[in-house]
C-alpha cells in the first residue's frame, strides 16, 4: 500500500467494533457446538472426520497386507477379505481423499481470501453433517459382515441381484449417495466463495494457487459427479425394480456402467490431487522466500489437467475390446495428461532454486520433497500404463496398484501431512513438533517406499490385483513380504504422527500463532473468530510480502468492513474478475435445522436400504421440513439499505438477479442437473449403439402418437410464460397482487401435467421398463423429468408460502427467482428429452 | 484505488473462462467428434476409409482455430471482450495461449493415431 | 545395458525365494514366449528405462535447486526452464513412447487379422474356464481349465462371459483381454516355444477370483494335433475293479447333472467337461495338483478349498468310496 492517507478506512476505530464482531461470530459452546457454521469450527471437524476414516481404512489396509505377507495365509477369510478390499479402497476414495480436500477448502479457502466465512455456511455445516453420520454407518458395515464387496468400482453385472443378492451392495450405493450430495453441496460453496468472495483488489490474476487449485476442483466435480450419480441411479434402479440398464440378454450393456464409473472416476484422480498440487504451489514459495516461478503456467497445468482427465476415461478400459483405434484417442489423451504435471514440476524446482537463501528443510518442506520423488515416479509409471499394449499386461495387477498408489498417496496424502505440518499454527495455538514430524516424514517416506516400490515387481511377475491369497510356488512370497513390512512402517510414522496430534494440535477458533513461516498470503493475517479484523485492499499476489504494513492496517481496522453495518454475519461480495465491492452478502449463524436436515436425510436413506419403509418416510419428512424451515430464513429482504464500507464505497446489503449469490449458486446446481441429463443422453445413445434391436418399433413398441409429445412440450413452454408472467407480476413492497401466485401455480401445474403425460403416454403403447434395455432408458428420462420437476413443484410452492406470508414481492424476491431458473432449465431439459425420445427412432427407423 | 469505482469496465466472467479454457474446449469437442463418428460409423458397417477420412477433417478442422488463436492472441482476446485496457490481460492471454498450445498437442497425437492405426479393428 | 537389467531383476526376484521358485516365471510378463508379449516387451523395457531416466534428472535438478551453487541454482529460477522442462521435454519423450506403442497396436493388428487360426473358445465361470476347441473338420471339442497351443501357430481365442465380468490373462503370451457378458472378444495368441505357463483371472469376479487360474500347455505342433485327436474321443473305459465302482458312484450319486462325461451318460453342463480331467495338469482351475488325493479332497472339502464354489461338498461318501471316485476320475486321461 503506498499512503497511509489512501487507506479505505480512519483509525483509531472505536473498541465497540471488535467487541460486536467477536459476539456476532462468536461459536456456541458445550453441545451446542454442533449448530456451529463458522468455517474454522466446521473446517476442522470436517478435516478431522476425514482423517479419521483415513486410519480406519488404513488399518484395513494393514489387515489386507497382513493376509498377504505369506502365500496361502488364513488371517483373512476369502469374503471378508473382499469385503476389506472394497471398503479399503472406497472409503480412502470417497470418506477421506474427497472430503479432505473439501474440507481443506472450507477451512483455508475463506482464510486466503480474508472473507469472513464461505457465502453458504449452513450448506457446509449439511455436507458435513450428512458425511459424518452417512460415512459412519457406511464404513460399520464391515463388521456387521453387511459392507460391499463388488470393489470399489463396483462394477455389473457383479453387483447386479443375481450376482450380489444380499444388501452389501447397496451400503456401498448409499454411502456413494452421501458422499455425492456433499461433493456438489461443496463445491457450489467453493465455486461462489472463489468467485465471489475475494477481498477488493485480488483480481483473478491475482489468485492464491490454491485457491485456482479449489476452483478447478470444484469446477470437476460438477461435471464428473454427475455421471456417477446416474451411474449409481441406473445401478439401483435395476436393482430394485429391474429395469435392465447392465443385463445384456435384455439389450443392456456393462460397459455402459463402466464409460460412465470411469467418466467420473478417472477425473476422480484429479480432483484429488489437484488441490494437493494446488497446497504445495503455496507452501513452496513460501519455504524458498520466494514468489512461485511460473504462475500462469501452474494456472495453466491446472485448467489442462482438469480438460484432459475428462478425455481418458477409455483409459480404465483398455482391455475390455474396444476398438484399437478408440483406444489410441484415449492414449492421447492420456499422454496430454501429463504435460501439465511436469509443468507444475518443473515449476516447484524452479521456485525452489529461485530463493536469494536456501530452501529451508523442515517437516513441511521434507513432505513436499518427498511428494515430488513420489508423484515423479507414479506420474512415469502413469505414462508406462497410457501405452496401451503395456496397459494390456499390467492392468488389474500389483504394477497398477503400485502405480496409482504413488500418485494418490505421493500426490495426495504427503501433501496433505504437509499441509497438517505447515497450516497447523494457523488453526491452533501451539505448533506441531518439528522433532517428532520428522519422525513421521521419514517412517512414512520409507515405509511408504518399501511397500509400494516391490509392488511394480510382484505385479510384472503375475501377481493379480484383489486376490485374497496366492499360491506359494510363483515367486511374490518375498516381495509380498517386504510390501507387508513397509506398511507397518508407513503404519507406525502415522501413529507417530497421531501422538504429535495429542501432544500439541490446541485448535482455537480465534486465530493460531501468528506467521511463524513468514509467509506472503493472506490466511497468516492475525484475527479472530471475525476472521480478519478488517478485509484488506489487496495490490499482489504475496501481499504480506509486498504490502509491508498490512498485518497492522488490517489490525486497527484501516481497511474494509471494519465493523458490522447490518449487525450480522457478513462478508463483502466482490466481481468474479476484478474483484471491485459488490455487495454485502447476509448469512446465517449457528442453527439446528442443517443439523437436524443433515442427520434425518442420513436416517432417510439408511432405512431404506434395510427396508424399513414407514420410519424412513418420516425421516425424509422431517428432513425435507428441516430444509423449509432453514430456508425460510434466509431470504431476509433489503434492510436497512446501503452501507459504507470504506473508500467512500457504498455498496448494498441485499442483492437479487444476475449479480446476487443466490442465483450462482443455483446457477451451478443447473450445470450439475445439466451434466447428469447430458451423461443420460449418453447413454441412451450408447445403448442404442449395443443393442438398436431392442428400439422401438423394431424390438419394442411403436411410440406414441406425436400428438402426445407436442402437447406435452405445449404444456411446458405455456407454463414457462406463465412463471415469467408470475415474475413480472410480482407486488410492489407492502402490496398485494394475487396474480401472482395464481401464474406461479399454474406453471407448476403445467409442468407436472407435462411429466405424468409424457410417461402416460409411453406406458399406454405398452412399454414396460421391465422388457429390455429401451424401456428403461425411455422411462429414465420420465424419472429424471420427475426429480426436476419434483423439485420446481416445491420450490414454487414455497415461494407461493412466501408470498401468502407477505415475504414475497418484486423487490425481495430470491425465492421466486429461484424457482424460475430451475424452471426454465427444468423445461429446456423436458424438450430435449422429447426431441431425442420421440424424434431419433422415427430418424433412425 | 480508483479503479475500484469502475465496474463497467469488468469483462463478462463467462467470456473469460470462454477465452482462458478456449484450447481445452477445441480439444474436448474434438476428442467427443472422433470418438463418436468413429464408433457410429463402424458400429454402422461403414467402411474404414470413410472413419478415417471423418476423422482427419475433424481434426483438421479443430487445428485451424487454435493455431489462429495462438498466432493472433490479442486479437482473439478482444474477441472475447477482453480489451486491452483490461487489468492484467497479458496474464490471460498468456494462459490462453499455453492452453491452446497443449490441446493443440493433444489434438495432434489424435491425429497420428489415426495415421497410425486401421479405423473399426479390435486388432488383438 | 537391458541384459544386465534383466539379470539384476531376476536376482531381485528370485533371490527370497530361491528355495520355493520351483514354478517362479510362470506368469511373469518378463520372460515372454508368445509373439504378442514378445512385442509389448521391448516396449515395456524402453518405457522403463525413459522413467528411470527422467526421475535421475528430476532428482538430479531438485539436488542442484537445493544445495547447487548460487549460478546454477539462478539459472534453474526462470521460466524457460518450467516450458523447457515442464513442455518441450515432456512433448518430445511422450511423442516417441506414444508412436512406438502406437506402431506396436498397429503389428498387432496385421498379425491377428492376417492369422488363418484355429479356433478356442473359452468361456469364463464362476470360478473356473470352460475351453471349446474347433477342429479342423468343424467338430466342437468341450475341455475345461486348461488350454493347449500349437507351438508356433496361431490360435484364435474366442473370450465369452454368461456371468459376471472376467478377463483372460496369460502373461507369458498375450496382454489380458476381459470376457463381457453379451459380448465376444477375440484375442490372437501365438507360442513361440513348447513349455507351461500360467494364465490367471484379472477382472474382479467376485468370491473365489484370487482362486481361478489356468495352465497353458505349448506343445509342438504334431503332439498338439494328436492331442486334440485324442480329447475329441469318448471318456476311457474304467480299467480296474475301483475305477469300475468310481464310475457308478459317480452316476449314481447325481454328479452327471452338473458335470459331462462323454460316453457314459453324463451329460451336466453346469460344472467342468470331466471327459479327459485325468489328463490336465491341474485341478479346480489351477487350485489343486492333478492326483488321486486332490480328487478325494476336492468332492468332500471344496468349500474349505475354493470357498463359494457353486459345487456343493460331498460328505456322505465313506473314504472308501471317495477313493473309488477319485480313482475313476484320476483315470481320464
Amino acid at each position: 500500500m503506498e499512503q497511509e492517507a489512501k487507506l479505505p478506512n480512519e483509525a483509531p476505530r472505536p473498541e465497540s467494533e471488535t467487541e460486536e464482531l467477536e459476539r456476532i461470530w462468536a461459536t456456541p459452546t458445550g453441545f451446542r457446538i454442533v449448530t456451529a457454521v463458522n468455517n474454522t469450527v466446521v473446517g476442522i471437524a470436517y478435516v478431522g472426520g476425514a482423517f479419521v476414516f483415513f486410519l480406519a481404512a488404513g488399518v484395513l489396509a494393514l489387515l489386507m497386507r497382513t493376509q498377504l505377507a505369506v502365500p496361502e495365509n488364513d488371517f483373512l477369510s476369502q469374503d471378508l477379505y473382499n469385503q476389506i478390499f472394497t471398503v479399503h479402497g472406497t472409503t480412502m476414495m470417497f470418506l477421506f481423499a474427497v472430503p479432505a480436500v473439501e474440507a481443506l477448502g472450507v477451512l483455508l479457502l475463506p482464510q486466503m481470501l480474508a472473507a469472513r466465512d464461505l457465502p453458504f455456511p449452513r450448506l457446509s455445516a449439511f455436507a458435513i453433517w450428512a458425511y459424518f453420520v452417512g460415512g459412519t454407518v457406511f464404513f460399520l458395515t464391515v463388521f456387521f459382515d453387511l459392507a460391499p464387496k463388488g470393489g470399489w468400482f463396483m462394477y455389473p453385472p457383479l453387483t447386479l441381484l443375481e450376482f450380489s443378492p444380499e444388501n452389501n451392495a447397496d451400503f456401498w450405493l448409499l454411502g456413494i449417495g452421501f458422499i455425492e450430495i456433499s461433493a456438489i453441496a461443496g463445491a457450489i460453496e467453493i465455486i461462489v466463495g472463489a468467485l465471489r468472495t475475494r477481498p477488493p483488489g485480488m483480481s483473478l490474476a491475482r489468485m492464491p494457487i490454491f485457491a485456482w487449485s479449489m476452483l478447478v476442483f470444484a469446477g470437476m466435480i460438477i461435471v464428473a459427479f454427475p455421471a456417477v450419480i446416474l451411474a449409481t441411479m441406473l445401478l439401483e434402479i435395476e436393482r430394485a425394480f429391474g429395469w435392465p440398464f447392465f443385463t445384456a440378454d435384455k439389450g443392456g450393456d456393462p460397459l455402459l456402467w463402466q464409460h460412465l464409473f470411469w467418466f467420473f472416476g478417472h477425473p476422480e484422480v484429479y480432483i484429488i490431487f489437484l488441490p494437493a498440487a494446488g497446497l504445495v504451489s503455496m507452501i513452496v514459495p513460501t519455504m524458498a522466500r520466494h514468489p512461485l516461478v511460473g504462475y500462469r503456467l501452474i494456472v495453466v497445468a491446472l485448467i489442462g489437467t482438469a480438460f484432459f482427465s475428462f478425455g481418458l476415461w477409455v483409459h480404465h478400459m483398455f482391455a475390455t475390446g474396444i476398438p484399437s483405434l478408440s483406444l489410441g484417442f484415449f492414449s492421447a489423451a492420456s499422454m496430454a495428461v501429463a504435460i501439465p504435471s511436469g509443468i507444475q514440476v518443473f515449476s516447484w524446482i524452479a521456485t525452489i532454486a529461485a530463493g536469494k537463501e536456501r530452501f529451508r528443510i523442515n517437516t513441511p518442506s521434507l513432505f513436499v520433497l518427498g511428494f515430488l520423488f513420489i508423484f515423479t515416479v507414479g506420474g512415469l509409471t502413469g505414462v508406462m500404463v497410457a501405452l496401451v499394449p503395456v496397459d494390456w499386461q499390467v492392468h488389474d495387477t500389483y504394477f497398477v496398484v503400485a502405480h496409482f498408489h504413488y500418485v494418490l498417496v505421493g500426490g495426495m496424502v504427503f501433501p496433505l501431512f504437509a499441509t497438517f505440518y505447515y497450516w497447523a499454527p494457523m488453526a491452533s495455538s501451539t505448533m506441531l513438533s518439528e522433532r517428532l514430524g520428522r519422525w513421521v516424514f521419514w517412517l512414512m517416506f520409507l515405509g511408504f517406499n518399501v511397500s509400494f516400490f516391490p509392488m511394480h515387481l510382484t505385479g510384472l511377475i503375475g501377481m493379480p490385483r484383489r486376490v485374497w491369497t496366492y499360491p506359494d510356488d510363483l515367486g511374490w512370497n518375498g516381495l509380498n513380504m517386504i510390501s507387508t513390512v513397509g506398511a507397518y512402517m508407513l503404519a507406525v510414522g502415522v501413529l507417530v504422527f497421531v501422538i504429535d496430534l495429542a501432544l500439541h494440535f490446541r485448535p482455537s477458533a480465534a486465530g493460531g500463532k501468528g506467521n511463524p513461516w513468514d509467509a506472503g498470503t493472506l490466511e497468516w493475517l492475525p484475527g479472530g473468530v471475525y476472521s480478519t479484523r478488517s478485509i484488506p485492499y489487496v495490490t499482489s499476489r504475496e501481499p504480506l510480502w509486498d504490502q509491508p504494513n498490512l498485518t497492522r492496517e488490517v489490525e486497527e481496522g484501516r481497511h474494509f468492513l471494519p465493523g458490522a453495518p447490518t449487525g450480522g454475519r457478513e462478508t463483502i461480495v466482490t466481481s468474479p474478475i476484478d474483484a471491485r465491492p459488490q455487495y454485502i452478502i447476509r448469512m446465517p449463524g449457528p442453527g439446528w435445522p442443517q443439523v437436524v436436515a443433515a442427520v434425518f436425510m442420513a436416517g432417510f436413506f439408511l432405512l431404506l436400504t434395510v427396508k424399513l419403509v414407514v420410519p424412513a418416510l418420516i425421516c425424509g419428512v422431517i428432513s425435507v421440513a428441516s430444509c423449509i424451515v432453514w430456508a425460510w430464513g434466509l431470504d431476509h429482504g433489503p434492510g436497512t439499505g446501503p452501507v459504507d464500507i470504506g473508500a467512500g464505497v457504498k455498496v448494498p446489503t441485499y442483492m437479487t438477479g444476475p449479480t446476487s449469490h443466490s442465483w450462482w449458486a443455483m446457477f451451478v446446481l443447473i450445470i450439475v442437473a445439466s451434466s447428469l441429463y447430458i451423461a443420460y443422453v449418453f447413454s441412451y445413445f450408447y445403448l442404442w449403439v449395443v443393442s438398436p434391436d431392442v428400439w422401438a418399433p423394431e424390438g419394442s413398441p411403436a411410440l406414441p402418437d406425436p400428438v402426445l409429445p407436442l402437447a406435452s412440450a405445449l404444456l411446458v413452454v405455456g407454463g414457462a410464460a406463465s412463471m415469467f408472467a408470475g415474475g413480472r407480476l410480482l407486488p410492489a413492497p407492502g402490496t398485494r397482487r394475487v396474480l401472482a401466485p395464481v401464474f406461479i401455480a399454474i406453471g407448476a401445474v403445467c409442468l407436472a401435467s407435462a411429466v405424468a403425460l409424457e410417461a402416460w403416454g409411453h406406458w399406454s403403447t405398452g412399454l414396460r421398463p421391465t422388457a429390455n434395455a429401451y424401456g428403461a432408458m425411455v422411462y429414465m428420462a420420465s424419472f429424471l423429468n420427475l426429480q426436476v420437476g419434483l423439485a420446481c413443484v416445491v420450490l414454487a410452492g414455497f415461494a407461493i408460502a412466501r408470498y401468502v406470508a407477505g415475504k414475497l414481492d418484486n423487490v425481495r424476491r430470491l425465492s421466486f427467482d429461484n424457482a424460475a431458473l430451475l424452471y426454465y432449465y427444468a423445461v429446456a431439459q423436458i424438450l430435449l428429452g422429447l426431441v431425442v425420445i420421440h424424434g431419433f427412432p422415427r430418424i433412425a427407423y | 484505488m480508483a479503479e475500484l469505482h469502475h465496474a463497467e469496465r469488468e469483462p463478462s466472467v463467462v467470456a473469460m473462462l470462454a477465452y482462458l479454457m478456449l484450447g481445452p474446449l477445441v480439444w474436448g469437442l474434438h476428442l467427443l467428434v472422433v470418438y463418436g463418428a468413429h464408433t457410429l460409423v463402424c458400429a454402422l458397417g461403414g467402411a474404414p476409409s470413410v472413419s478415417t477420412t471423418i476423422l482427419l477433417a475433424a481434426t483438421a478442422v479443430a487445428f485451424v482455430p487454435l493455431a489462429l488463436s495462438v498466432l493472433l492472441q490479442r486479437r482473439t482476446g478482444r474477441l472475447f471482450g477482453i480489451g486491452d485496457e483490461a487489468d492484467d490481460h497479458r496474464v490471460y492471454d498468456a494462459i490462453s495461449r499455453t492452453l491452446c498450445l497443449l490441446s493443440l498437442f493433444g489434438i495432434a497425437w489424435s491425429g497420428i493415431a489415426m495415421v497410425a492405426l486401421s479405423s473399426c479393428a479390435q486388432g488383438r | 545395458m537391458r541384459r544386465a537389467a534383466r539379470l539384476l531383476l531376476r536376482i531381485m526376484i528370485h533371490a527370497p525365494v530361491a528355495a520355493t521358485a520351483g514354478c517362479a516365471g510362470v506368469q511373469s510378463v518378463l520372460s515372454p514366449s508368445g509373439v504378442e508379449a514378445l512385442q509389448i516387451d521391448p516396449l515395456l523395457w524402453t518405457a522403463t528405462w525413459v522413467g528411470v531416466v527422467v526421475t535421475f534428472i528430476v532428482l538430479a535438478l531438485v539436488a542442484i535447486a537445493l544445495y547447487g551453487p548460487a549460478r546454477w541454482r539462478s539459472r534453474l529460477a526462470s521460466d524457460w526452464v518450467v516450458i523447457g522442462g515442464g513442455i518441450v521435454f515432456p512433448v518430445t519423450v511422450l511423442t516417441g513412447l506414444f508412436v512406438y506403442g502406437l506402431v506396436v497396436m498397429q503389428a498387432g493388428m496385421v498379425r491377428s487379422q492376417a492369422a488363418d487360426a484355429d479356433m478356442v473358445t473359452i468361456v469364463g465361470k464362476r470360478w473356473w474356464w470352460e475351453v471349446t476347441y474347433a477342429t479342423a473338420d468343424g467338430e466342437e471339442v468341450v475341455s475345461a481349465n486348461e488350454l493347449r497351443l500349437p507351438v508356433g501357430r496361431p490360435v484364435r481365442l474366442q473370450l465369452e462371459s454368461d456371468n459376471v465380468i472376467h478377463s483372460f490373462w496369460a502373461p507369458k503370451l498375450a496382454g489380458k483381454l476381459d470376457m463381457i457378458p453379451g459380448r465376444t472378444n477375440e484375442l490372437v495368441v501365438e507360442a513361440s516355444e513348447p513349455g507351461v505357463s500360467r494364465a490367471q483371472c484379472a477382472e474382479y469376479c467376485g468370491g473365489a477370483h484370487a482362486l481361478m487360474a489356468l495352465y497353458v500347455v505349448a506343445m509342438p505342433e504334431d503332439e498338439y494335433d494328436a492331442w486334440l485327436t485324442q480329447e475329441a474321443e469318448p471318456a476311457r473305459e474304467p480299467q480296474t475293479e475301483q475305477q469300475e465302482r468310481g464310475r457308478t458312484l459317480f452316476l449314481e450319486n447325481g454328479c452327471g447333472a452338473c458335470h459331462r462325461v462323454r460316453g457314459v451318460g453324463a451329460r451336466g453342463e453346469i460344472g467342468p467337461d470331466l471327459t479327459h480331467v485325468g489328463g490336465r495338469l491341474s485341478l479346480a482351475a489351477a487350485v489343486l495338483p492333478n492326483d488321486r488325493e486332490a480328487f478325494a479332497r476336492w468332492i468332500a472339502d471344496n468349500q474349505q478349498i475354493k470357498p463359494d464354489n457353486l459345487m456343493p461338498p460331498f460328505e456322505q461318501f465313506s473314504q472308501e468310496e471317495l477313493s473309488a471316485l477319485a480313482a475313476y476320475l484320476e483315470s481320464l486321461e
